[in-house]
């Protein structure tokens, strides 16, 4: 095929996409829906995500150490502690921080604490903050295999609840989006193949007057091509406006909880580029394949 | 040009369309294919541009056997011939201009020679004026033109009709026989379908008739040899 011929199918396929309006807008329409959907679906999930994560990130575990441990055993502990993968952070408390905190906690009943002042009976600890909570049996089982402690406190139940909630909108969001494209892709096929079935007349003249196939496929392929890059740029548009919107609404409102799960929400130019490039790779994957298949039935004549 | 040799067609739902058909067209002959409706003269114009291939018999056009051809031989086979229908088909939101254009587009020749060349057919047909119309904004004498020129502007060596005045006025219908007698004295073979006694016995021409599928009458043009 020779280049000029290749610069008219392309320019054909852009063509089509005008004259043929009525087709395209409800092409545009129904992929923009779809990608709408899914996008949606997927900043619920990553955000359900994030503020989970957030809760899990406040996991501590206190390390208690024996009492004939000195200054020295001391920072060997803490040294050791922070050889386990798993804890992130690690804060030294001495005995005398956890007894006036303690006597904070009580107000004006610390005089009642006064005379442990001598006789302190609270250990030196260590608060521990977990990573990965899944894993928090080994890491408590390493944490107390470390020379100098004595024991932990972790609350193993809190720990498989939240990875259970974390795995649940995982799988949660990844078959909601994974419906949702199916559901797509089902009426995305429909719609392309009403819009190609319109044009069946317009195929069988082309090959009538002696068209290859590849002459007839090439401008539906542009045609498809440029129907599916519109639709993702409208559909990442539109979710990005959106998401700015209820990001707005969040930030004024005076709950709490409103309040705590705003500050770990994911921001939309965070995710952009992935969501950008998902739509348009989808959107044009989708638009190309599509008409190109339909056409592939009617070239028979 | 066209040989037909013991050709029989049978649709899938049992209809014998063509039942042994066997029948010569020399390059430079003028042919009316005339006959009751379902005769079977849309389905020999099927087997003529390899829409349809026979069950049985042999059909050899322009040189190409086309019980033979592959697939992807008959768009440069369909380049070679030029053909007119009924109802025009012409492509909806493509121009006058647009419409004859294709024809040449899908043979690769320079974009120098379409510019110059569309010009000269749609002069030809009397329809210069009408380049930048849509085909829905012409009438039907006129959307047959265009279709007339998109057939002749490959300068192809069989033209094919079928019905093309099926829908447009009686004196339209005179003209259009008489630009394709004109364009058959230039060298380019025509076979005509047609229903329209009238235009037959106006023009002295080659008639075959076609009744249930086969040949019944074969006449040559008058003074001439008669079957
Ligand atoms: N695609 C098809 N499938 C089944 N039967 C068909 C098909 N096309 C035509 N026929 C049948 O084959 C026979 C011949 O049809 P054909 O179209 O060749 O007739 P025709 O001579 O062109 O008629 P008309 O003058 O009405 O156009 C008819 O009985 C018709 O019903
Ligand atoms: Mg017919």
């Amino acid at each position: 095929m020779k280049t000029s011929s290749f610069k008219y199918l392309v320019s054909e396929g852009a063509r089509n996409v005008k004259a043929n309006r009525f087709m395209s807008l409800a092409s545009v329409g129904v992929l923009t829906a779809c990608l709408l959907l899914i996008g949606a679906a997927w900043l619920v999930a990553i955000n359900a995500n994030s503020i989970v994560g957030y809760v899990e990130d406040q996991n501590e575990a206190m390390a208690f150490v024996e009492d004939w441990a000195d200054a020295d055993d001391i920072q060997e502990i803490e040294e050791a502690l922070k050889q386990i993968d798993n804890i992130h952070e690690v804060i030294y408390i001495s005995k005398a921080q956890a007894l006036e905190q303690q006597m904070e906690l009580l107000e004006e009943n610390a005089f009642l604490f006064e005379e442990f002042e001598n006789d302190n009976p609270y250990p030196d600890s260590f608060r521990l903050k977990i990573d990965d909570l899944s894993i928090l049996g080994e890491t408590i089982a390493q944490v107390e295999a470390v020379k100098g402690i004595d024991g932990t406190s972790a609350s193993a139940d809190l720990a498989a609840t939240i990875t259970d909630i974390k795995n649940g909108i995982s799988f949660a969001g990844m078959a909601i989006v994974g419906l949702l494209s199916l559901v797509s892709l089902v009426i995305v096929a429909n719609t392309i193949k009403i819009t190609v079935f319109n044009r069946r007349k317009e195929v069988s003249i082309k090959k009538y007057v002696g068209a290859t196939d590849l002459f007839i496929r090439l401008p539906f392929l542009v045609e498809g091509l440029i129907l599916g890059l519109i639709s993702a740029l409208v559909s990442f548009l539109l979710l990005w406006g959106g998401y700015e919107l209820m990001m707005n609404w969040m930030s004024g409102t005076e709950s709490s909880w409103f309040m705590m799960a705003f500050e770990h929400l994911v921001l939309f130019k965070d995710v952009a580029p992935k969501v950008l490039g998902a739509f348009v790779a989808a959107g044009m994957g989708i638009g190309g394949l599509g008409s190109m298949m339909f056409v592939g039935k009617f070239l028979k004549v | 040009m066209i040989h037909f040799d013991h050709v029989s067609k049978t649709y899938p739902n049992g209809t014998r369309a063509l039942d042994d058909i066997s029948l010569q067209v020399e390059k430079g002959e003028f042919v009316f294919i005339v006959g009751h409706s379902g005769a079977g003269k849309s389905t020999l114009i099927k087997m003529l541009l390899r829409e349809e291939i026979p069950e049985s018999g042999n059909v050899e056009v322009n040189g190409y056997n086309l019980v033979k051809m592959k697939r992807r031989q008959v768009p440069l086979f369909r380049r070679g011939i030029g053909v007119v229908f009924q109802d025009f088909r012409l492509i909806p939101n493509m121009t006058v201009y647009d419409n004859v254009a294709f024809a040449l587009r899908v043979t690769d020749v320079s974009t120098k020679f379409i510019r110059r060349r569309v010009p000269y057919i749609l002069d030809l047909v009397d329809l210069a004026g009408k380049a930048k119309c849509m085909p829905q904004e012409l009438s039907g004498g006129e959307q047959q033109r265009v279709a007339l020129a998109r057939a002749l502007v490959n300068n192809p060596s069989l033209l094919i009709a079928d019905e093309p005045t099926g829908n447009i006025d009686p004196q339209l219908s005179y003209e259009i026989v008489d630009l394709l007698s004109e364009i058959n004295k230039c060298g380019t073979t025509v076979l005509m379908v047609t229903h329209e006694h009238d235009l037959v016995a106006e023009f002295n021409k080659r008639v075959v008739t076609l009744r249930d599928g086969q040949i019944v009458a074969d006449s040559a043009a008058r003074g001439r040899r008669a079957l």
